[in-house]
């Protein structure tokens, strides 16, 4: 959905507001106080292409099912037009060209009551809680995930930034002795972290290590092979804004880094 | 001496044990006495006094928070709490209420696509594919699973209020169209 600047704020909340082209036509029904038996098919079809017609002026695409409903009212409308043929009085069932319509949105209408009789019951962490080994934190979420993730930038931004608390801690170390890191007892470091602790924060990954560039280098190197060989993955966490966190993907992340084949540069 | 063993065995377990792995447990103990115990227990763990509750859930019992108290349980966990949108519980309700459904139903009664509401609560675990229908294709049927009693604390399927309890108002039932038999639920 595209939105263009200059959609008024109102009209861009009703949009979203509906789940579906049934969703909006029993809005109409239910803010017109009309007998969802006796829809003035007419008014209601009028009613929603013109709110069709509002979102495309505003560039929202419109999707085919939305369509679909309004060319439906529409051959409703001109139905309701047509004389309808002489029946006996108590024959009727079927004769009217809206009745499909009206069993679909009763039905669409239930399910919608059940769903708002759903969501008030006492929802697992959400109202209520259990006594188990692993907080809420861990369990998926619909909606927007609280971890992201990460990418190559967002990796060197949380470098740059351990490098400035590092300096303004006055423990950078400037190099005067480079010490021999390699890239694979680098990465058995970090695997060894990980074997213990399936998710870390990224600082964790330097813990009691001299901070240098070539530490810095390494751990970087590090980190991209072992996301390329889908043993870790990186995420951003939005809850506590610039948190980068490393989680492991294989379990036996230990033995799977010894049995790396790796070309030894030293940096 | 009972009670006190029961209340330590559900605070230990991490998911609602049932009525047989109780017995299991309590192999000893007469099933009719560990039966009193259990009601007795239920009622003293209940009502607004009690931060904790036991219920019936997915088959078992568990110990649950008190959901007066939820938002101050809240500030324990560094996390939001679960949010399912409106499109979720819609479809949520119609796979509970239809299973087994192939999502070209569910598609049919909301009206739109929902593939992807259908793959997040797959992904979530309160639904799952329980077959494939007889149909060119064989598209996949769908039911909740006990994640999802566990979930909105449900005991069993039959604790949720039937269909035809959220009928449209049908004072107003027109004869126009004979319609009544909607009021009963489709069988």
């Amino acid at each position: 959905m595209t939105q263009s600047a200059n959609t008024p704020p109102e009209l861009r909340v009703r949009l979203q507001a509906f789940e579906g082209p049934l969703d909006l036509l029993l809005e109409l029904i239910k803010k017109h106080e009309v007998d969802i038996f006796d829809i003035p098919i007419s008014m209601i079809t009028d009613e929603y292409l013109r709110f069709i017609q509002n979102a495309e002026s505003i560039d929202i695409e419109v999707g085919g099912e939305w369509l679909e409903l309004a060319a439906l009212l529409i051959f409703i409308k001109s139905r309701m037009l047509l004389p309808q043929p002489e029946v006996e009085a108590d024959d009727m069932e079927g004769e009217d060209p809206r009745e499909e319509l009206v069993q679909r949105l009763i039905e669409y209408q239930k399910y919608k009551l059940a769903a708002a009789s759903l969501d008030q019951r006492p929802m697992l962490e959400r109202d209520v809680f259990t006594h188990s080994e692993k907080g809420p934190e861990f369990t998926p979420m619909l909606g927007p995930a609280p971890l992201q993730e990460a990418s190559v930038s967002e990796l060197m931004e949380a470098l740059k930034r351990l490098i400035a608390r590092t300096k303004s801690d006055g423990k950078w170390v400037y190099e005067v002795n480079s010490q021999k890191l390699t890239l694979r007892s680098v990465i058995l470091d970090i695997a060894a972290l990980l074997a213990k602790n399936p998710r870390l924060e990224f600082e964790a990954l330097f813990e009691n290590k001299v901070i240098d560039r070539t530490r810095i280098i390494t751990t970087f190197l590090a980190l991209l092979e072992m996301t390329r060989l889908k043993m870790i993955k990186l995420f951003q966490s939005k809850l506590h804004g610039d948190q980068l966190w490393v989680e492991r993907c294989v379990v036996d992340i230990l033995e799977v880094s010894q049995e790396l084949e790796l070309k030894e540069a030293e940096v | 001496m009972i009670r006190a063993q029961l209340e330590a065995v559900f605070f230990a377990a991490d998911e609602p044990l049932s009525r047989e792995s109780l017995h299991k447990i309590f192999d000893t103990v007469d099933h009719e006495v560990l039966e009193r115990t259990i009601s007795q227990m239920k009622l003293d763990f209940s009502g607004s006094e009690r931060g904790v509750h036991l219920i019936e859930v997915a088959g078992g019992l568990q110990l649950r928070t008190n959901p007066d108290f939820k938002d101050v349980v809240l500030r324990l966990f560094d996390a939001k709490p679960v949010k399912l949108s409106r499109a979720a519980l819609e479809t949520l309700a119609i796979v509970a209420y239809r299973q087994p459904v192939t999502r070209a139903s569910i598609d049919e009664i909301r009206g739109v696509d929902s593939a992807g509401v259908v793959k997040k609560l797959s992904e979530l675990e309160l639904i799952a594919v329980v077959g494939k229908m007889d149909d060119i294709g064989r598209p996949n049927l769908y039911g909740t699973t006990p994640r999802f009693l566990e979930f909105f604390g449900l005991s069993a399927l039959t604790d949720l209020p039937t269909l035809d309890e959220f009928n449209v108002d049908f004072e107003i039932l027109g004869d126009i169209f004979g319609i009544e038999e909607l009021a009963q639920e489709e069988e």
